[in-house]
């Protein structure tokens, strides 16, 4: 495994080859985790000269295993403190697989701003002084003029470089590495840019068999019952579902549906008024992302590419906002300045009720805020982007601003400090919320996802969700057999919440290591044997399900160990106390709080099941089980 | 008539499918760049272009590799 060290401070670099890592790491987020473990000093801020950055390629990105286009970055995290990580598609991964390096690691900090160009021979230190304060659009324009136009980028906008802590580093022009701050983290080392200009190859051991795996994989990719619908709507698909099962979290999770949300913010609207045609991530056939024109009103004209379900969960739903046209204006706003979308869109939510109970006034703003109003919020966006006035304060992120605006912890809604994403967890208690709960990274939805996926009414005993799949497409599912046994019964009639949970984030680590698409096409078509086949036949290792997922459960121990030595306590694994509190109501009615100890029950089930006490301590015999070697600071 | 490779880039999705499936056929390697078929990209607007080498050898990889429609085999002199 070869991974590129840039030593900021010192404008030099060296790659460091490994070749028992991949067996320990695969690639991607394991790869990165791998790295911070070894590597990065615990209890230092995000913007310590410490805190190293990684990128790490997936382990199959390069080749034409589909979907294989994830890159993942990891550093602490400038929101959390915690395991920061954040993946991203598009064609970067493969870029740096063709730099001739699976890894990248930014040590240290530069003097002046700075770029990197990186290609298979060499790398080159850039002055970057001119783009420090332009926004991500302007700087890849800028750069591709000056790199040349194949030229693949990863920048940080304004919000980067000012240290708000839930800046995205950017790919290209419309791919992030969203979640968990990373861009004030590449911000906080004057690092504007990386362009890779690699044009090299990528070669497997066992050409035969590679293809063979690659074939089978696209044809259950292809053939999957989602992938007709994912092409066609992208992940706008649940966009209804969500408002009819009350799932929204709009209005900053006031109430679980929106009047006229299909008309206006369904997936037929989508598809009827702005998507063009369209488009795909490296070496992926689904092609789930769209591009869109804006047709008709103030923005007509205007063309970018969307709409990811996101957007308009959180700036639709969480913020109310009726028209799909101002839904992709602000995700451009988010895009250009190079923020979070979820987490700009939740302190957003968090200042209009703020506004509203009078703890933060137009004196304050200068201007008045409220749901649903495009004008006051772009400009609030682009506010808490450039850190502006009292929006200095908010790009801190919920968690800081509330102890600021006192009396306002009981509507911030985080776990472990990051901002959650687009679902009450009262409109459908299942795997998937569990997980919002155990994820290393905070409030997030995308590190357990379930090869069951499912948004359909659950109504079920608590430790239980709805299984919607026949046995015969249990059957096709990769996974191995005494785990189907485990999560499903025999015959297969439900999923036991708190062993799928646990299989699901090593599946979703997995993915993310091999470099694969989380889309549903993907998480019913590819499991552990599958990438072990392919990952046997690229890399001339004997590989089987079981032993890759014994590596996961390694890996997402390691992350957790690395947060227990950051200062984690079993206090960050809970839900904001409302969801204990008030029901939710929604247009079908009215769904009922939840139930602490139910949600206790299932918690400590997921610790015992990870070999953690109940306080979600890593047991001494766990570590030894998987072979963690306990980290000293040197 | 022979056969050719017919591009159709306004129903290209920017995968590079196409260029993977070339350059391992004929190349043994996965490369953009060791390929007989090639895809310019614009990023910004999302717009590609495909364009395939005089060397081709009609190995229909690319055709195989294709989820979009925007490589197809094709006559090389249609009827009119």
């Amino acid at each position: 495994m070869r991974t590129l060290l840039v030593e900021l401070d010192e404008k030099r670099y060296s790659i460091i080859e490994d070749v028992k890592l991949r067996l320990e790491a695969i690639g991607g987020l394991g790869l990165t985790t791998t790295l911070l473990y070894r590597h990065t000093d615990r209890r230092v801020g995000p913007f310590d000269d410490r805190n190293h950055l990684f990128f790490a390629a997936g382990a199959f990105v390069g080749t034409n295993i589909p979907t294989a286009s994830r890159c993942e970055a990891t550093a602490i995290s400038p929101i959390t403190g915690y395991f920061g990580t954040a993946s991203s598609g598009g064609n970067i991964g493969a870029a740096l697989k063709f730099c001739g390096v699976d890894g990248l690691w930014i040590k240290g900090k530069s003097a002046e701003p700075v770029y990197l160009v990186i290609d298979e021979k060499d790398v080159l230190f850039k002055d970057a002084r001119e783009l420090w304060g332009r926004d991500t659009y302007d700087t890849v324009d800028a750069l591709k003029a000056r790199e040349g136009r194949r030229t693949e980028i990863a920048c940080i906008g304004q919000a980067g470089e000012r240290g708000v802590r839930f800046a995205s580093i950017q790919n290209g022009y419309y791919h992030s590495f969203g979640r968990t701050g990373l861009g004030a983290v590449m911000g906080s080392k004057s690092l504007k840019a990386i362009c890779l200009k690699g044009n090299g190859e990528v070669a497997v051991v066992d050409g035969k068999r590679f293809m063979k795996t690659s074939r089978t994989i696209r044809e259950r990719v292809v053939s999957s019952e989602t992938f007709g619908y994912t092409r066609r709507y992208g992940s706008m698909v649940v966009s209804d579902a969500y408002n009819r099962l009350g799932m929204l979290a709009s209005h900053n999770y006031r109430g679980g549906s929106l009047p006229r949300w299909d008309e206006t913010r369904g997936r037929r609207a989508f598809e009827e008024r702005y998507k063009v045609r369209d488009i795909a991530c490296f070496a992926c056939p689904i092609g789930c992302m769209h591009w869109s024109r804006i047709k008709e009103g103030s923005f007509a004209g205007y063309e970018t590419k969307g709409l990811e379900v996101t957007y308009v969960l959180e700036f639709g739903g969480k913020l109310g906002m009726e028209d799909l046209a101002q839904v992709f204006m602000c995700g451009e706003a988010c895009n250009r300045l190079g923020l979070d979308v979820i987490s700009t869109s939740s302190v957003v939510a968090y200042a209009i009720e703020l506004f509203e109970k009078g703890m933060l006034t137009e004196p304050d703003l200068g201007f008045s805020l409220s749901y649903g109003d495009f004008t006051s919020i772009h400009r609030l966006i682009e506010m808490i982007g450039k850190r502006e006035g009292v929006a200095q304060v908010l790009g801190e992120g919920i968690r800081r601003a509330s102890a600021y605006f006192k009396g306002s912890s009981d509507f911030a809604y985080e776990i472990k400090g990051l901002e959650m994403p687009v679902r009450d967890p009262r409109g459908r208690f299942d795997s998937w919320i569990l997980g919002f709960i155990t994820n290393p990274r905070g409030g997030d939805h995308l590190r357990l996802r379930t090869p069951t996926d499912d948004v359909k009414p659950a109504e079920r005993d608590y430790l239980y969700e709805p299984l919607t799949l026949s046995a015969a497409e249990v059957e096709k599912i990769d996974m191995p057999q005494a785990l189907k046994d485990q999560i499903f019964g025999v015959p297969p009639s439900r999923v036991f919440m708190p062993v799928m949970a646990k299989y699901s984030e090593e599946f979703i680590l997995l993915l993310n290591s091999c470099g694969l698409c989380i889309r549903a096409p993907v998480l019913r078509a590819v499991g552990p044997s599958l990438m072990a086949e392919a990952f046997a036949a690229m890399y001339g290792e004997e590989m089987e399900a079981e032993k890759l997922l014994s590596v996961a459960q390694k890996l997402f121990t390691m992350a957790h160990l690395f947060n227990l030595e950051q200062g984690m306590t079993v206090d960050e694994f809970r839900l904001p106390e409302r969801f204990y509190r008030e029901p939710l109501k929604f247009a079908g009615g009215e769904r009922p709080f939840l139930d602490k100890a139910q949600v206790e029950d299932l918690l400590q089930r997921y610790f015992s099941l990870r070999g953690w006490d109940e306080e979600a301590r890593v047991k001494e015999e766990t570590s030894e089980r998987l072979g963690i070697e306990a980290w000293k600071n040197s | 008539m022979g056969r050719k490779i017919i591009r159709n880039s306004e129903r290209c999705a920017g995968c590079s499918l196409c260029v993977l499936a070339c350059s391992a056929a004929n190349f043994g390697v996965f490369s953009l760049g060791k390929s007989y078929v090639f895809l310019e990209r614009d990023d910004r607007t999302q717009k590609f272009v495909l364009t395939v080498s005089e060397e081709c050898t009609l190995c229909g990889e690319c055709v195989r590799a294709c989820n979009y429609g925007a490589v197809e085999y094709g006559d090389e002199n249609p009827a009119r």
